[in-house]
């Protein structure tokens, strides 16, 4: 397998044999009506959801082949075969006069197998007329969606409430709901081999560079699978280093959010059937920014922001810090301190290093427990957890109180990354890091730190470098990273790949009261 | 060319600065107290003066041969025999140098923090790390640089929590003894402003072409002023006898105390150490790794990080049998060595090759 590496791309991957369809695809229709049918109907043997329905118009033969419940049978009744039955058609352009008469806003004229089966699958019925080389592709999908409804993993306080449901058309219409400019281009791929899951590459022309585009069709032909059922499967074939811990595209089920990126020169990519749609490229510092930094005022963005930097800090550093300062550096502990905790640990058997990775991995498995239960269990779970491994624990002598306090507060931290999944890479480094304390100390812990950090330096997400623009050194890009600075001071956009758009907006946007006079 | 990758001229200052201060820190107090004493604040300044003159000569041969390190053009400016010894010397003098950080780095942690682990897993760990970074390229050197050099000095601001218990009469009465003494513990930093040669090797990987003269002038200059800034802290605190300890500014952080209850920052300032002390023991191990590859030719410096690695634990053990010997060694060669290899050889190689343009010019 080719592992593209970085951009800019020099040699495009071979292009691989890619749309390598199943079998009788690029046949072309048939003119004889019985043929086309005979073949539909051994493609959909033992589909008892396929319906054909026969009938004549005029004095020609014709099926309707759709898929129950993918279309408006209501629709299909009182217009189309209403119209078919009880109107006459001109012989000549027969066709062309049927595909004016159906009141239906979007028919295509299609030639071959494989497009009569993608109408079908994709809940378009097919009407097949004796005679001809071409069918008609009636455009009446109708299906059972979910409603839009405020995203449950992205919650925010100020903001739109309308969050990206699993239907590809809801979502797109949200997007193209907040950018009217007819610059928002969205290319679709087609992604499994079974599931054809239809992928929309979301971008703004002029904003974005063109190669990233290039580069991420090119990485999502590549992909060679029997279905995407989920964002996920999307992000892990695309990304750059596979083997990193950390997330190297964002996810988001908000349109907000996907906007601004937009807006910013990335791309979009919007998977069919999951209400998650993919942010690329991104960098390590957009993990920790939230929609809501822009919507409230510069200062709490800013100070929220910090906040943010500082517990992902304790959630990774916090447990073995700890361990690394009983362990090895007691005298770096203040006496009153030190006698407290000294008294706490007075009666516990295990050295700090096994009471931390004990405790840390109790509270993975708690918080775990917690979203897989039934929501009934889910409270005497917590309570349960809170009463053994807190009170119980301590009172029996098994586990320290200041060890429970640090648990906690790191397991409270983890929260505070507005991400999910960078909280999952931070509860997955915890423990090498807690490992590496325990036989080191402080400079085991400042090795870890540099270890990560050498190595968030070599990832790149589509050519641009994870760290930047901090460790890039990129001055304009900073004003938007450890802090958030006013959204009049941000006239230019983050420099991602190759050529770009600079200038988002005019110079001297201050607001100024009473401009001009005194 | 075997480095692909492009740094800025910003990311070079955030790669000089720890280089040369890592080390500088921990014994140039001592060292060039014990020749100034009470004048020794200023021996910085006298120190930063081979600095300056490193970086102009490094950027001046520069500006001869772009796009090449020293082992590359000195083969063009001694010819291909003469030029084949300067570069092997110049690469085993960076491999002996990089032994010997790796073991100040060592006897300082087993000296203060971790008093029973054996030091060689310090050793082993420390080179481990530098040796992921070289392996990822100049570029994931930079990156890490600025961030580690960010962290590294924003711990240093720290000292400023002692400045209530400075007393500013120990530097006087200035220049008791006259020049001299502070030339001389001036003389010792010339040592650590050397090392700014390895700018040369860095150069050659900048983006923009002119701004690397004024990036590496700026670098020395911060070195100069954070020397400075210890130096005085260091000499207004432990007065004369600073020159009486190993490691005097690690006993004047142990000073630090706010509100009786923040103290004993020691721990947090080797921590901090070592961020600054990864980012100069990967400059020189890319150094010696890329110098070894040019001078093999290699076609890649990848491959031979991890042997280096290996061998440079064996050099850090080598020839320094302790710490003594180690203080010995950087108060009365060290200088002398250092300066000659890395200011006056490359003056040497600067003149040839002008001579030979000039004459090739005339001709």
């Amino acid at each position: 397998m080719i592992r593209i590496r970085r951009l800019p791309l020099k040699k495009k991957p071979k292009k691989q044999k890619a749309q390598q369809q199943t079998s009788s695809q690029e046949i072309p229709l048939s003119k004889k009506l019985t043929e086309n049918i005979h073949l539909f109907s051994s493609l959909y043997q033992d589909s008892s959801d396929v319906i054909f329905r026969s009938f004549v118009v005029g004095k020609i033969d014709a099926t309707i082949i759709y898929i129950e419940g993918l279309s408006d049978t209501h629709k299909l009744d009182e217009q189309v075969l209403d119209t078919l039955l009880k109107n006459e058609f001109k012989e000549i352009d027969f066709l062309i006069s049927i595909k004016n008469r159906l009141p239906i806003s979007n028919i295509e004229t299609i030639s071959t197998f494989s497009e009569c089966v993608n109408a079908i699958s994709a809940g378009n019925p097919v009407l097949l007329l004796d005679g001809f080389e071409e069918a008609l592709s009636l455009g009446l999908v109708k299906f059972e969606k979910r409603s839009i409804e405020e995203p449950q993993a992205e919650t925010s306080i100020r903001g739109p409430r309308e969050g990206f449901t699993e239907s590809l058309g809801v979502n797109t219409s949200l997007l193209r709901r907040i950018i009217k400019d007819p610059a928002l281009k969205m290319k679709a791929v087609h992604v499994g081999k079974y599931t054809k899951t239809k992928v929309m590459i979301a971008y703004i022309e002029g904003l974005i560079d063109r190669t990233l585009i290039e580069e991420i069709e090119n990485r999502l032909n590549r992909i060679h699978i029997d279905g995407v059922l989920e964002s996920g499967y999307i992000e892990q074939f695309i990304e750059d280093s596979p083997y990193s811990p950390f997330p190297q595209l964002l996810y988001t089920e908000r349109p907000d959010v996907a906007s601004a990126n937009l807006l910013e020169g990335r791309a979009i990519l919007i998977i069919e059937g999951t209400p998650f749609s993919l942010i690329a490229p991104v960098s390590f510092f957009s993990l920790f920014q939230s929609q809501e930094d822009y919507y409230e005022r510069f200062w709490i963005g800013t100070f929220i922001r910090s906040l943010r930097f500082l517990f992902v800090v304790i959630s990774l550093f916090l447990p073995s810090i700890y361990v690394a300062i009983t362990t090895f550096h007691q005298e770096m502990v203040p006496t009153d301190l030190l006698l407290s905790i000294a008294s706490s640990r007075e009666g516990v058997p295990f050295p700090a290093i096994v009471e931390a990775i004990m405790m840390e991995i109790a509270f993975e498995a708690l918080r775990e427990a917690g979203i897989r239960l039934p929501k009934q269990v889910g409270s005497a779970v917590s309570i349960v957890g809170a009463l053994v491994i807190g009170q119980a624990a301590v009172q029996a002598g098994i586990v320290s109180a200041p060890m429970i306090i640090v648990v906690s507060i790191t397991g409270i931290a983890s929260f505070m990354a507005p991400r999910y999944s960078i909280g999952l890479s931070i509860r997955l480094l915890r423990f090498p890091i807690i490992f590496l304390a325990g036989f080191l100390g402080l400079i085991g812990v400042m090795l870890a730190l540099i270890m990560i950090i050498i190595h968030l330096s070599t990832l790149r997400s589509f050519g641009v470098p994870y760290l930047s623009p901090i460790s890039t050194l990129q001055k304009p890009s900073m004003k938007d990273t450890l802090i958030r600075s006013p959204l009049w001071k941000m006239n230019l956009r983050p420099h991602l790949t190759g050529e770009f758009n600079a200038v988002r907006q005019g110079t001297n946007l201050k607001p100024v009261p009473k401009n001009g006079d005194e | 060319m075997i480095e692909k990758g492009q740094i800025s001229s910003l990311q070079i200052e955030f790669m000089m600065v720890p280089t040369i201060i890592a080390t500088g820190i921990l014994s140039i107090p001592s060292i060039a107290g014990k020749y100034a004493q009470h004048d020794m604040w200023m021996t910085p300044i006298v120190g930063s003066l081979i600095g300056f003159i490193t970086v102009y000569i490094t950027w001046k041969l520069y500006q001869l041969y772009p796009k090449l390190t020293p082992i590359q053009y000195s083969e063009i400016i001694l010819g291909k025999a003469v030029g084949k010894i300067f570069s092997l010397f110049l690469v085993s003098f960076y491999i002996h140098n990089t032994g010997l950080i790796i073991r100040q780095y060592t006897d300082f942690i087993t000296g203060n923090v971790m008093f029973e682990t054996p030091g060689v897993f310090f050793s082993i760990s420390i080179m481990f790390v530098s040796a992921l970074a070289v392996r990822g390229g100049i570029e994931v050197i930079a990156r890490t640089a600025v961030i580690c050099t960010t962290l590294y000095l924003i711990t240093s601001l720290s000292l400023l929590l002692l400045i209530k218990d400075i007393d500013v009469t120990y530097m006087l009465p200035i220049f008791e003894n006259g020049l001299l003494p502070v030339i001389k513990g001036g003389f010792v930093h010339t040592a650590w402003f050397s090392e700014f040669f390895l700018l040369s090797f860095l150069f050659p990987f900048v983006n923009s072409k002119n701004t690397g003269l004024k990036s590496g002038m700026k670098a020395s200059l911060y070195v100069m002023l954070i020397l400075l800034y210890v130096n005085f802290f260091v000499l207004t605190l432990l007065a004369d006898s600073s020159a009486n300890q190993f490691y005097p500014v690690y006993s004047i952080v142990g000073a630090i105390s706010v509100l009786g209850f923040f103290e004993n920052f020691e721990a947090i300032i080797t921590a901090s150490w070592i961020l600054g002390n990864y980012v100069k023991v990967s400059v020189f191990l890319y150094v010696a790794s890329l110098g070894l590859a040019q001078l093999l030719r290699l076609s890649d410096y990848r491959s031979i990080v991890f042997p280096l690695s290996l061998l440079l634990i064996f050099f850090s053990y080598w020839d320094i049998p302790n710490i003594v010997i180690l203080a010995d060694y950087m108060t009365k060669i060290q200088p002398f060595y250092f300066v000659f290899v890395q200011t006056i050889l490359p003056l040497f190689l600067l003149l040839i090759a002008l001579a030979r343009l000039k004459r090739s010019e005339s001709s």
